[in-house]
């Protein structure tokens, strides 16, 4: 049903990228907004979410990582990607929403930040064989 | 199923030279729980500690909280597949549960998701751990273990030291015994034929790395939807390995007194007929959800329920799974009411959830977690407040110099718990 090839996975999470950049297609991006940002664009543009952009139950203003995957309609789907589109916007609603709350702390101690790397990766790790079957 | 779950109460615990239970006391050797925590290679040191009600205690950071039971008869093993052996299933027979008491796994495992509990002081009204006695297992592992194999160690250690407890109620008379029984699906839908068919749709945090339960010792993301008697639950078939939001941690002790359970049972019979529990995941691969919300709607519509209760555990890609299973339960034409906390911000005028659908329109709210609380200074610190400014529900800056802070209560264990395990709630004018 998916060819691994052709799976986009959008990032701002080093780890992610190094790992997965000649098994697939990485975009690897500035901030957590920017890849939420760049996920509607390409949700918008024919591509599906494979995966949830708010994976991991931590509030967007906690996490400064984020790792989405997504996957081009076939040439065939007559799908408007409406489900999707609607996910997406949800999740920058909610972004924007905990940004009010209290925004993402600039910085944290390095171990601190380790964790969230890991954390994030292993997002997609549980996530690539599923789409290797 | 039937199981008798005979309750020892338990007043204190004391540090002896040998383990056992006597006049409501809890005696514990600790050299020899040390040792058998010490067993795993991976940790450096254990250190036990003993917290008890109104003490001026603070326990932090918390990766899990168990309460000690042992299986008597009826077969199995308490925490069948990750202590005890995988088969027989349990669920069946006599178990006995040190009631009162708990073990606390205490020690750094991310430095930001693990939360506290306040044995007094304003906190401690949030907390159901700070009503019990807790023996902590302070636990520290070698230098440089991926964190996840840490994980996996503070689980194993909360869970020994508890099953090894039990073991000393074993022969201890009960001060209670209370009876659960739920009977196959044909006759347990005879048993009540006027009453109104209740399942439960209990989804599990199972969403990757640091975030998982285990179900008969399988990691929860690698089961499709499944069937379990309530009965096998309070044997420690499902244990907690996750380390989210402190304020939403189903611990494994949520699983063995899970509250729907418990509400579901003392209504079977009278009010309704309590049918058992579907069990689910919460995945991150979109296409995994879609599949186990269509299962969840198909074995709903197999036990012919008229409706249920669903719980979740965790915010945001959590929330995407419960809409699923409301949606597509209710479309199968079964009753849904979800149970769940909200994050809807200081003011509380932001959306609680991050997902919806049309068909949720019943929902009993387990409180919000955004509300701020000053905790004060605690004569004594079981673990550190070193992460605490790192913690969620804390910010940089929140901590002062002579120990106290402020946080949002999303950093107290279990103070939103999303089965409904607190005393918050949302009333509706």
């Amino acid at each position: 049903m998916w060819n691994i090839g052709k799976a986009v996975i959008v990032t701002n999470n080093d780890w992610v990228f190094e790992k997965y950049k000649t098994i697939t297609h990485v975009i690897c991006l500035g901030t957590y907004e920017e890849v939420l940002i760049k996920t509607r664009d390409l949700v918008h543009n024919r591509h599906h979410l494979l995966t949830h952009p708010q994976a991991s139950s931590l509030k967007p203003n906690q996490t400064p990582y984020r790792s989405v995957m997504v996957y081009p309609n076939a040439a065939d789907d007559t799908d408007d990607n409406m489900n999707d589109i609607i996910l997406i916007e949800k999740c920058l609603e909610v972004f924007y929403q905990w940004q009010e709350i209290a925004p993402a702390p600039g910085k944290y101690t390095d171990n601190v930040m380790r964790d969230f790397k890991v954390i994030d990766a292993s997002m997609i790790d549980s996530v690539i064989p599923r789409i290797f079957i | 199923m039937r199981l008798e779950l005979g309750k020892i109460e338990i007043r204190d615990i004391q540090f002896a030279d040998r383990t056992y239970i006597g006049d409501h006391i809890l005696y514990v050797n600790r050299e020899e729980i040390e040792k058998l925590v010490l067993e795993d290679d991976k940790l450096l040191s254990c250190r036990l500690d003993i917290a008890r009600p109104n003490e001026a205690v603070r326990i932090t950071p918390v990766k899990d909280v168990i309460e000690p039971r042992v299986k008597v008869s009826g077969g199995g093993e308490i925490f069948p597949g990750v202590i005890g052996k995988v088969s027989p299933p349990v669920g069946e027979g006599r178990t006995h549960a040190l009631d009162g008491c708990c073990v606390v796994t205490v020690g750094r495992i991310v430095g930001f998701q693990e939360g506290i509990i306040d044995m007094s002081g304003p906190a401690a009204d949030y907390c159901p751990f700070s009503k019990t006695v807790n023996l902590c297992v302070v636990i520290e592992p070698k230098e440089g273990l991926e964190t996840h194999v840490y994980e996996r160690s503070g689980r194993l250690a909360g869970l020994k030291v508890a099953a090894f407890l039990g073991e000393a109620g074993r022969h201890v008379k009960p001060d209670t015994v209370e009876v659960y029984e739920t009977k196959p699906v044909f006759k347990q839908a005879a048993e009540f034929p006027d009453l109104p068919k209740v399942g439960y749709v209990h989804m599990l945090q199972s969403q990757g790395l640091l975030h998982d339960t285990y179900y008969y010792g399988v990691d929860a993301k690698q089961f499709v939807p499944t069937f379990m008697y309530p009965t096998e639950i309070m044997d420690g078939a499902i244990v907690s390995g996750n380390c989210v939001a402190p304020c939403d941690k189903v611990t494994t002790y949520h699983h063995l007194h899970n509250p729907v359970i418990d509400e579901c049972y003392k209504r079977h019979g009278k009010e309704i007929n309590f049918m058992g529990v579907i069990l689910t995941n919460e995945n991150v691969f979109l296409a995994d959800k879609e599949r186990h919300s269509d299962m969840v709607a198909k074995l709903a519509e197999w036990m012919e329920l008229d409706g249920v209760l669903i719980t979740e555990e965790g915010y945001g890609n959590p929330d995407t799974d419960l809409m699923m299973n409301c949606r597509k339960v209710e479309r199968k034409g079964t009753k849904v009411v979800l149970i769940t906390d909200e994050f809807p911000g200081k003011d509380g005028k932001s959306q609680s959830l991050a997902d919806t659908c049309e068909e949720a329109t019943a929902l009993a709210s387990c409180g919000q977690g955004n509300m701020t609380l000053h905790f004060p200074a605690m004569e004594k610190i079981i673990g550190m407040q070193d992460y605490i400014e790192s913690q969620i529900g804390g910010w940089a800056g929140c901590m002062n110099e002579d120990g106290s802070f402020e946080a949002e209560i999303q950093i107290i264990i279990a103070s939103t718990i999303a089965n409904g395990f607190n005393t918050l709630a949302a009333k509706g004018y």
